[in-house]
């Protein structure tokens, strides 16, 4: 009787040992960033969310009875290391891998992804050919694409009545891809409308000097300017060039990504117009009025000394969701995580509760649009009149989205 | 020249049988054996990285057959990296052939593109040289990045893979190993040929080149167009390596960071971009874990180097070769 | 409108004009391609955001930064010569160009240090952005401060160039540094005082630009590639030539957008390329 005792204290030491060993082993998140180069802007604040979501998650029992731990990677904004890193953090054991990069940088983990079969998330990057034509059953995307965000703006110029616009953007991908979809829109909805003939106009990606094509929109007498492809670097230039021409005194503006607060940061008070500009964003300041959204502002912004952007929003809401899929799937399992993901609802701090479409791994994330302002009691733009716009009418069908990845 | 002599002199005093030509050998061998066993006891960081570095050693390697053969310092070079990764993925993107047929193809394309680019290039010297090599590269960056209908512009060209076989990290390590092994056997015949001695000669005394009968815009234009060769191999092993191409390849950028390794692993010897790539990609990786102002301390590695050891790395190399050979410290 | 697009390119073509006149300065005396040119254009525009900060963004503060902010940059140029060119000038190409290139990297991080990784807004000084009509067209009456300041400065560089005494000392050693020195000249000298001064002119180009553009990370790689297209049309080592090449290219962009936008970056390299395979000393430049 001793014996069977002494057995069963010894069985049960080691079963709670075993069991002890089983929790101490992190389940590790790959999580690549744009720490340095032209998007390091967009990538630190994503990786400050992602941190800060799995800290919170480890400090409430982790996930499965398990800790997060991160593998951190600056892709330096090239999409070659975007590829190396993919690799090594799989390697180095990632079950998932959260991608916070650009669009050209996206396309390259998402192949590898594919071939070895490794979930991928992205928390920035609005290419929507990234869930249609090359989307696969391991990427997902739990922010809104570019069509969640301009087709709201659409609606907003049709109700304006506006009938005659010009254009101006930045060249690259993202800008051609946006013009070109809203005046397609535009056409087909608008058919008074049309784009003044001659008034599209095209600058260099970082441009900064816009005096000639203000001085030759303004000589061309539109209704609006839609000037959404004017990121980055341009966009605070452009908004001073306008204030110092009266621009938008004169016409109405159109900016679907306005409000986003990376794109925004430097504008100038004295060079917003009141109430001109129809914008959208996905993180508006001031932060909008719900508990998750404050909890989450005041939480990072204790962690980090900084107010969050959209990026930071999108990465703790995936680390969440991540951690939602494995709970629903009860185990640590890639496929066993796609399959959970697929229909699966989650929260996001500022565009409410969201579900994951299962035909195409595409959140039905909408925009908050209005008019582009001043936040006055956070010193730094934001939205006024905000009214949230969800995604759903605007994302492709389920048929839509097979023809698209069936056709190359 | 002197240096062969020199060296056959101090192994003839010493009683070596190691020549030079044996050295070299045992050392590529050795450099082989490694190589080849690596994935054997590396974990797959280690052999991604070194597939990376191969690719890019033989990039700056058929750079350096410009600028330390022949003295011709391009700031252009991207241009036939990228056109060699690019080409190769669209043939295979949109006519359907394996790699092995695009890879060709895009080599051939850069090849040609070298032989437009060279002959207007190689009429100029020096500074202008260097400004038109940057201009036509500047020039092919916009192409790419513009035509994006084909190309894919800064989003990038992806859809192409290389053949099941080689998808994995170190099949793919393998087959780099092994076109990239022959690519440097081939530069190093050419570099100690008397096509490489006679490129040496213009670069040391382009007038005296022409005086003993060498056809001086023949020899630029034949070594611009087979660097551009060999920058196009790495270009397409590194675009099916990568599933992808994109516009950066073809930027200014790349043709600079080319020029940094040669500074760094010296452009006076054949082994020295291969040094150099090596250093560059160890900073390149590591220093980023520590800080994200990388670029400062890369930098300040560059001035370091450009101040006091300018022969670079394999200058350094050199350098203790002599000491260890003849024991007392070169004047 | 026409008259719109004119001072567009003028505005253009002066900025240009100040970044390139430097750019060529240096090359023409000290052989040396100064990549790292628009580097010290950028960090001007970062330092005139502070320094106008600090007067409360008002007119004063704007003119104190364009008072100071190149001066400090010509300083910052002399220390980096003494340091680290004039070890350079013997060595061959490469090794001079290099080192430029790791000045961008420096400056680029260091600016990214203290100033963060937003982009920056200088105010136009108070009084200068009302809109005045020239010839019936409106725009800011800081637009002509530009030109002006930009017409005084080629003026003065004519001036010092041709009328004075170092002026003859920089012509006779940018045609022949050893003999110059043979003769007495103090090279080293000559070198960093033309190199401030080129580094002097870049600065004055990216504090009159701050108010139009801001200042922003990247603005080194855009500038210094515009302005070597302008420094090669109008002949390495001719500020003449840098004149006429700025009002060419930005009269080009200028029209440009209106008929062939989206090919004006293009435009500018081809007609680089085709300067240098035609005529690689440019519009005014000496013969190799």
């Amino acid at each position: 009787m001793l014996r069977n005792l002494l057995l069963n204290v010894l069985l049960g030491t080691g079963l709670l040992v075993g069991a002890g060993v089983a929790t101490a082993q992190p389940i590790k998140i790959g999580v690549i960033s744009a720490d340095s180069g032209a998007w390091a802007l967009y990538g630190g604040a994503g990786k400050k969310g992602a941190v800060l979501a799995a800290e919170e998650i480890n400090a409430h029992g982790g996930v499965l009875g398990r800790k997060l731990e991160l593998i951190t990677g600056d892709n330096k904004s090239r999409p070659d290391e975007a590829s190396r890193l993919f690799r090594d953090m799989v390697a180095g054991g990632a079950e998932v891998v959260v991608g916070i990069v650009g669009t050209g940088e996206i396309q390259a983990a998402s192949t590898l992804a594919r071939e070895q079969k490794v979930p991928l998330l992205i928390a920035f990057g609005y290419g929507r050919f990234l869930t249609e034509e090359a989307g696969h059953r391991y990427f997902f995307r739990l922010m809104s694409n570019s069509r969640a965000y301009y087709g709201p703006m659409v609606d907003r110029i049709i109700q304006g009545g506006y009938t005659r616009y010009c254009t101006i953007s930045n060249d690259f991908a993202f800008g051609r891809d946006l013009v070109a979809n809203v005046m397609d829109d535009l056409k087909k909805r608008n058919p008074k409308g049309e784009l003044v003939s001659g008034c599209e106009f095209w600058v260099p990606v970082n441009a900064t000097d816009f005096t000639t094509y203000i001085t030759a929109i303004l000589a061309q007498k539109p209704q609006l300017l839609m000037f959404g492809g004017i990121v980055g670097n341009s966009l605070p230039a452009f908004m001073s060039q306008s204030s110092q021409f009266g621009l938008f005194k004169q016409i109405a503006g159109a900016h679907p990504s306005l409000g986003w607060p990376g794109n925004n940061a430097g504008v100038k008070e004295a060079d917003i117009p009141k109430k001109t500009i129809i914008s959208g964003s996905d993180y508006p300041y001031p932060p909008v009025d719900t508990p998750e959204s404050k909890a989450f502002h005041s939480a990072y912004t204790k962690r980090w000394s900084e107010g969050p952007m959209s990026e930071s929003a999108h990465a703790y809401a995936t680390m969440y969701f991540i951690k939602a899929a494995f709970e629903k799937a009860g185990k640590v399992d890639r496929e066993a995580f796609v399959d959970a993901a697929e229909g699966l609802g989650f929260v996001h701090p500022s565009l409410g509760k969201l579900t994951v479409r299962p035909f195409d791994h595409q959140s039905n994330a909408g925009v908050w649009v209005g008019y582009f302002g001043w936040a006055k009691d956070y010193n730094r733009p934001g939205m006024e009149d905000i009214t949230y716009v969800p995604g759903d009418r605007y994302l492709p069908s389920e048929e839509e989205v097979k023809a698209l990845r069936t056709k190359k | 020249m002197n240096d062969r002599a020199r060296d056959e002199e101090l192994d003839r005093r010493d009683g070596l049988r190691l020549t030079p030509r044996v050295r070299t050998i045992a050392l590529s061998l050795l450099c082989s054996a490694v190589l080849v066993a690596l994935p054997a006891f590396a974990g797959a960081p280690i052999i991604v990285g070194t597939t990376d570095t191969m690719t890019l050693a033989l990039f700056v390697l058929s750079l350096n057959l410009l600028v330390g053969y022949a003295g011709m310092i391009s700031m252009g070079h991207a241009a036939f990296l990228a056109t060699g990764g690019y080409v190769a993925g669209l043939v295979s993107k949109y006519l359907g052939v394996s790699m092995l047929v695009a890879m060709p193809a895009g080599v051939l394309a850069a090849t040609l593109l070298a032989l437009v680019i060279g002959f207007f290039s190689i009429r100029v010297t020096h500074a202008y040289f260097i400004m038109l090599t940057l201009a036509f590269g500047q020039l092919v960056y916009t192409i790419f990045w513009k035509w994006s209908s084909v190309t894919g512009g800064d989003d990038g060209l992806i859809g192409f893979a290389p053949p099941q076989l080689l998808e994995g990290n170190v099949a793919y390590y393998y087959f780099t190993l092994l076109v990239v092994g022959v690519c440097v056997f081939a530069l190093y015949r050419l570099c100690r040929s008397p096509f490489g001695r006679m490129l040496a000669a213009i670069r040391d005394n382009p007038d005296r080149a022409t005086s003993i009968g060498v056809n001086v815009r023949a020899m630029k234009l034949s070594a611009f167009v087979i660097a551009g060769l060999f920058a196009a191999v790495a270009g397409a092993l590194e675009a099916f390596f990568h599933r992808g191409m994109f516009v950066n390849s073809a930027h200014v950028i790349t043709s600079a960071d080319a020029l940094v390794i040669l500074l760094l692993g010296g452009r006076r010897w054949f082994a020295g971009p291969i040094a150099g790539a090596i250093l560059y990609k160890v900073l390149f990786i590591t220093i980023p874990h520590f800080t994200v102002y990388w670029l400062f301390y890369l930098g300040l590695v560059i001035l370091a180097v450009a101040l006091f050891m300018p022969e670079g790395v394999a200058g350094v190399g050199q350098l203790l070769k002599r000491r260890l050979a003849d024991g007392t410290p070169r004047a | 409108m026409i008259q719109l697009q004119i001072v567009s390119g003028l505005v253009s073509a002066a900025i240009l004009f100040l970044v390139a006149s430097g750019l060529t300065l240096i090359f023409g005396v000290c052989h040396i391609l100064n990549l790292a040119h628009g580097a010290f254009f950028m960090l001007a525009g970062f330092l005139a955001f502070t320094i106008a900060s600090r007067f409360a963004d008002s007119a004063a503060g704007f003119w104190l930064a364009l008072a100071f902010a190149p001066l400090a940059l010509a300083a910052l140029g002399a220390l980096v010569e003494v340091a680290l060119f004039r070890r350079l000038y013997r060595a061959d190409i490469l090794l001079q160009v290099l080192p430029t290139i790791a000045i961008v990297y420096l400056i680029g991080d260091a600016v990214r240090f203290f100033w963060g990784l937003e982009p920056l807004r200088v105010r136009t000084p108070a009084g200068l952005d009302a809109p005045i009509a020239i010839f019936g067209a409106l725009f800011p009456a800081y637009y002509a401060v530009i030109i002006a300041v930009a017409a005084a400065v080629a003026g003065g560089i004519w001036w010092i160039v041709f009328r004075t005494d170092w002026g003859l000392l920089i012509r006779a050693i940018a045609q022949d540094r050893d003999m110059a020195a043979a003769l007495g000249a103090d090279v080293g000298r000559i070198f960093t005082s033309v190199f401030a001064l080129g580094i002097w002119l870049a600065g004055v180009g990216g504090v009159l630009s701050s108010p139009i553009g801001g200042a922003n990370l990247g603005t080194d790689m855009d500038i210094v590639v515009e302005a070597f297209a302008v420094v090669v049309v109008g002949g390495l080592g001719s500020v003449g030539g840098s004149a006429v090449a700025a009002i060419l290219i930005g009269m080009l962009k200028g029209f440009g957008i209106l008929v062939y936008p989206q090919f004006a970056l293009a435009f500018v390299f081809a007609l680089m390329a085709l300067i240098l395979v035609v005529r690689p000393t440019g519009l005014f430049g000496a013969k190799e």
